[in-house]
């Protein structure tokens, strides 16, 4: 902004002194904090006022102005420079709304799960203005992302899914997890659940929500219900490219889904008889009952997704699907484990861990024999795989089974709650033993025990955990004839030309997951070792969008980081009395009935789930739970906008009372404005006023099309989305339009006050050659005014009308609200609100092809000057005059009262001391109450009130005049009277009746007429009411005009 | 209570009148569908032609409805209209016209549920009127 004021803070105070500064020429940019002015901070009148709709005008008129800019959500971070060229640097955080395409239906907020507590009430996490505020257009509350969904590798929507859960929308809950994974029912058995360690109900008020069950809850209700996972499809276009994935894991089948998703093509090969990679072979059934994993593959198969099993890719396949696809994902797993290497590792008797689990669980998949075990199992390590070895081998009928780990309890990787569950089933635990031999019978070459050491904690090692050092000659035996190492994998796979790291695993960018084959990705456990299910899950979304962006040939790492976000600086929301209630407890089979593979949890019941679900804080207090998003019909919602800053220039600043403390500048040179009162608002603009005078811009003359032709109207019939659309027969009324006479267009609109509305009447009227419009909508009157009734749709759908190369303001053009008169007043009764509209829009069409040639004609303008006269002994005279002279305006300046005013704005002649003084403005300042109650108002004459403080008055009457004067211009209403000379009969019934003196007998020609001064027609038409002979048309509508309503109307 | 095809046209001024109009159908207030609002500018612009004029056409009634006394967008216009409807009723009676098919009266911004009692009460009133007079209704 250049040479301009900048307001900030939107109290009411502030949009008087934008007003005032920007009807005197003067540019202006008005910015707010909160996404809306008029809803907080301001002595706002109760429901129902008068004075409520007043304001909300006073504010319409400012988003209408079209030289004030309004910034919402917008806070000015610092003020560098001084008085004449401020830098200001300022900050607009998200609003999630677009304020062009929001419509302020409300459907957003019926979705909406969140629920805040706000002064007895609630409030949702989207919500719109209170009644009167602008732009009424809706925001969202957010804080910033919540920790459960910033800490899930996959990026659920956790908060989100949890909210849905609370109101019992399941459904909807699951379809939300499923926007970010496939496996649902998987996760939610198996997941480590980090989210649940970094929920704030955790860390700050008991228990963390346990979310981990609840996603299990939703996976188990839709099977309860539906029989299997429904999964919303796309239709696979091949010309989108053909993708093949390497191994079926979670990470190859998580690319594979939203590859499908997306409608891409996917080929999935399969080493292993089974898919699901270590979700099939490496977890136990007891903890992952396979027909769960197995239906939800299927759900993704059902997506369009082919599945090669038994199918390992050798060399010969590798360089075929180099040849045929046009991008390969390598999602093959770490499942070769790692070698003890002590003596006797070799034995028979001796199966790693991870091979274990895998025989186990392909016997039950082929019905081969299981792997035997012997009487005492021995098992080494400290994560998963060693607990589930341990608890397998029991089932598999183990007597007594023992864990071996070199740390302590507290170093172990596995997670907590499964070696509870080891213990509750009678799993020893060794802590701080290594293995050093294996013992074998030397008859039969069969293991019979376990030489180990005991160790102490040393220093921490590179993982951070204390290293184990063994304590010499501390050596034992145990007992041991089957030994099962479950101490890591890695990957067992390589693919020619692919590079590994020294760990074997397959070297990828930490962004794209793109390996050194540029066609080519790699994630998941292949990538980054073994590590959980939803790493290898978000893997797998990352190499999607990798993957996509490849196949579009787009910049792969634009916008993207392999940084997790930072949470550490939100604000979160906490409920000043958050809900007491214990975290559930899923209940499990008891210990000693745990002997087959049945699943050992058992899951939420209903009642259970929508409780726990009620517990979460709702941190981020929107959960973008996308609810709105889908609901929205004009697409305005955007979760993703971000925040801005950048530096605006200001030559004068004025700072209320919303906008904090002033910021540290020099002080003396920001004007502060508080508290609400209009007066002291215009004085403090006047100061600004001065400040800027130089810079006024004059006022545009309106622009204005020729209208020669017979009228050919264009109508058009907005839907509202559906607000309008679900009443009426939209259809019937386009098509009852199009029948009336005159009409050469007719069509509907989705919504009339987005700029696609603008532009769609516009290329009709073009397309068709129309020169008039009737547009069935919200709207109601096309003239060039804010009033009462309008909303902040209506302005911008005008605005947009205006900037529509037409003016379509100067055409005529007509509104009919259909919505609010016919769609909402009764939507008891369709067909009759359909038929009433019929007619309202008929008498519109009516209206404006019988528009008066005459009211065709451009509006009046005319330049005004700078000379003010300023008269009277009033105290403020003196002030406003000294206000007016800083302003650079010819300020004359008389002690007494005028005798006599004559004229209005920008020809007043004045009568003082027997001289005549001619002036633009008329400024008068009584020096009492019986002075100033002689005094009759018109157009561009002002009176300093003796009542109350002179410097206020006068200042303020001097900004006033500005905002009268400074644009140098004034342009006559478009709805003006006119007057037929062949029927005035100069009877002088109409200078009589007008108040405004608008209308005088004079002469033209030679012969008396009345004569219309359009520059002070307010368009009221009562002239016109009282003309005996008919000659005055009132501007807004004709009498033939009203007639031919009626006739429509009533006619049919 | 009313006939559908019974119509009466309800004539507001733009100012505080229409805004009661507008906020009947803002709150999804219900009236009934025959009722037919015609704006103008300021209901001192209505002589006593345009309002029978809307009989003449078969309207059941017609109600005017203006700004408050002392509310008037311009001032005087409200006053003008009081002395234009006493012409148009002396008319009537002229005419032959039942007075109770024509009401003038106001309303003031906002007041959706005032606007929706005045036009259910005239609505009835002048159905009944206009019948009761052996008029064909349209």
């Amino acid at each position: 902004m250049k040479k301009g004021a900048l307001i900030v803070g939107g109290t009411l105070a502030a949009v008087e002194a934008a007003l005032d500064l920007a009807q005197s020429g003067i540019t202006v940019t008005l910015v707010e904090q909160s996404p809306f002015l008029g809803n907080v901070g301001l002595d706002w009148p109760q429901d129902g006022d008068r004075g409520e709709h007043e304001g909300t005008a006073r504010l319409l008129e400012a988003v209408k102005h079209p030289r004030i800019t309004l910034m919402t959500n917008t806070q000015v971070i610092a003020v560098h420079g001084r008085k004449g060229s401020f830098h200001v640097e300022v900050e607009r955080t998200p609003r999630f709304v677009d304020l062009a395409k929001c419509t302020a239906c409300g459907d957003c907020v019926d979705v909406c799960p969140i629920a805040i507590p706000d002064n007895g009430r609630t409030r949702k996490a989207i919500r719109g203005a209170v009644h009167g505020a602008v732009p009424d257009i809706f925001a969202i509350e957010k804080r910033g992302v919540a920790p459960c969904k910033a800490t899930c590798p996959g990026g659920i929507h956790v908060q989100g899914y949890v909210a849905l859960i609370a109101e019992g929308r399941f459904q909807e809950a699951l379809d939300l997890i499923r926007e970010d994974i496939p496996l649902a029912g998987v996760l939610g058995r198996v997941c480590y659940h980090p989210c649940e360690d970094a929920c704030r109900r955790g860390t700050e008020v008991d228990q963390p929500v346990s979310i981990c069950a609840l996603k299990r809850f939703v996976s188990d209700y839709e099977v309860e219900h539906h029989g299997r996972p429904v999964v919303e499809s796309a239709r696979i276009d091949p010309e989108l490219g053909r993708v093949a994935v390497v191994g079926a894991g979670p990470a190859g089948l998580t690319v594979a889904y939203f590859l499908a998703r997306r409608g891409i093509a996917c080929q999935v090969f399969e080493a292993l008889p089974v898919a699901g990679g270590m979700l099939a072979v490496g977890i136990p059934d007891y903890r992952l009952p396979p027909q769960v994993l197995q239906r939800e593959i299927a759900a993704i198969e059902e997506l369009g997704v082919t599945l090669h099993l038994n199918h390992p890719v050798d060399a010969e396949d590798w360089s075929r699907l180099q040849r045929e696809y046009d991008a390969i994902f390598v999602g093959v797993g770490a499942h070769q484990p790692r070698r003890l290497s002590i003596p006797g590792d070799d034995l028979e008797g001796v199966l790693p861990g991870v091979d274990f689990l895998r025989d186990v669980n392909l016997a039950g998949i082929k019905g081969a024999k299981p792997p035997a075990v012997g009487e005492n199992v021995v098992v080494i390590g400290g994560g998963n795989t060693a607990i589930d070895s341990a608890m397998v081998a029991q089932r598999q009928g183990a007597q007594q089974v023992t864990i071996l780990y070199r740390r302590s309890r507290s170093e172990m990787l596995a997670n907590p709650w499964e070696i509870e569950e080891a213990e509750e089933e009678g799993v020893r635990f060794h802590f701080l033993a290594s293995p050093l031999r294996v013992i074998s019978d030397h008859d039969h070459g069969r293991i019979v025990a376990l030489e180990c050491i005991r160790n102490a904690l040393g220093e921490p090692d590179q993982s951070g955990r204390r290293r184990p050092v063994p304590i010499e000659g501390s050596e034992f035996t145990i007992p041991c004839d089957t030994l099962l190492p479950a101490i890591g994998q890695t990957v067992s796979c390589a693919f020619e030309g692919l590079d590994l790291d020294r760990w074997g695993s397959f070297r990828v960018d930490p962004v794209t997951l793109q390996t050194n084959l540029p066609n080519v990705f790699a994630g998941g456990d292949a990538v980054i070792g073994p590590a959980s299910v939803i790493e290898s899950i978000g893997d797998g979304r990352r190499a999607v969008e990798s993957i996509i962006r490849y196949l579009r040939g787009g910049d792969l790492t634009q916008g993207r980081t392999a940084e997790r976000t930072d949470i550490s600086s939100i604000d979160y929301y906490t409920p000043t009395e958050p809900l007491v209630r214990a975290r559930v407890q899923m209940p499990h089979i008891p210990p000693e009935e745990r002997r087959g593979y049945e699943e050992v949890a058992l899951g939420l019941t209903q009642q259970q789930a929508i409780a726990e679900a009620e517990r979460c804080l709702s941190c981020g207090v929107c959960s973008e739970c996308l609810a709105c998003v889908y609901v929205c019909d004009p697409a305005a919602i955007d979760h993703d906008q971000k925040a801005e800053r950048w530096v605006m220039d200001a030559s004068a600043i004025i700072w209320t009372d919303a906008a904090g403390p002033t910021p540290p500048v020099t002080r003396g040179n920001i004007y502060e404005l508080h508290g609400d009162d209009p007066l002291v608002a215009s004085a403090v603009a006047a100061q600004a006023m001065a400040d800027l005078a130089a810079f006024r811009q004059k006022r545009p003359l309106p622009r204005w099309v020729p209208f020669d032709s017979d009228p050919r109207i264009g109508v058009f019939v907005c839907r509202c989305g559906d607000r309008i659309g679900e009443v009426l027969d939209i259809d019937a009324l386009v098509e009852a339009g199009s029948a009336r006479p005159g009409v050469f267009h007719s069509q509907d609109l989705p919504f009339a006050c987005q700029p696609d509305g603008a532009t769609t009447i516009k290329k009709a009227m073009a397309d068709h050659n129309l020169n008039q419009v009737v547009l069935a909508a919200c709207s109601c009157c096309s003239l060039d005014q804010v009033c009462e009734s309008c909303t902040y749709q209506r302005v911008r759908c005008k605005s947009n009308l205006l900037s529509v190369p037409f003016d379509l303001m100067n055409l005529p053009a007509e509104f009919v609200n259909i919505r609010e008169q016919c769609a909402w007043a009764h939507r008891d009764d369709p067909a009759l609100g359909t038929a009433k509209a019929k007619r309202l829009i008929a008498a519109a069409v009516a209206k404006v092809g019988l528009l008066h040639p005459a009211l065709r004609a451009p509006r009046k303008v005319a330049d005004l000057d700078g000379r003010v006269l300023v008269a009277g002994g009033g105290e403020a005279a003196a002030i406003c005059a000294n206000a007016l002279r800083a302003q650079n305006f010819a300020v004359t300046r008389s002690p007494q009262l005028p005798s006599a005013v004559n004229g209005s704005l920008g020809r007043f002649s004045v009568a003082q001391n027997g001289a005549i003084i001619e002036t633009s403005v008329v400024v008068l300042a009584p020096t009492d109450e019986g002075e100033s109650a002689q005094i009759a108002p018109r157009s561009g004459l002002f009176v300093c009130s003796p009542i109350g403080d002179a410097e206020l008055t006068g200042a303020a009457v001097a900004a006033k005049v500005g905002a009268a004067l400074g644009s140098g211009r004034v342009v006559a209403r478009h709805n003006v009277a006119y007057v037929d000379p062949s029927r005035c009969r100069a009877c002088g019934t109409c200078e009589k009746v007008c108040e405004h003196l608008a209308i005088q007998v004079g002469e033209v020609d030679g012969h008396p007429i009345a004569l219309v001064e359009p520059l002070l027609c307010q368009g009221c038409g009562v002239c016109a009411a009282r003309c005996p002979s008919g000659a005055i048309a009132a501007g807004y509508s004709t009498d033939k005009q009203i007639e031919a309503m009626l006739e429509a109307i009533l006619g049919e | 209570m009313s006939e559908p095809d019974s119509r009466i046209i309800v004539y507001t001024c733009n100012w505080s009148a229409y805004s009661g109009l507008e906020t009947a159908g803002s709150q999804g207030l219900s009236y009934p569908a025959n009722v037919h609002p015609i704006r103008v500018m300021c209901l001192g612009r209505l002589h006593p032609g345009l309002i029978l004029k809307a009989l003449e056409l078969g309207a059941a009634g017609v109600l005017l409805l203006g700004c408050p006394p002392g509310e008037c967008h311009y001032l005087f216009g409200n006053t003008r209209a009081e002395e234009l409807f006493q012409q148009t009723l002396a008319l009537a009676r002229l005419l032959g016209i039942s007075e109770k098919r024509l009401k003038l009266d106001s309303l003031a911004s906002g007041q959706g549920q005032h606007f929706v009692t005045l036009v259910r009460q005239f609505a009835e009133q002048a159905i009944g009127e206009s019948r009761a007079a052996g008029q064909e209704v349209p």
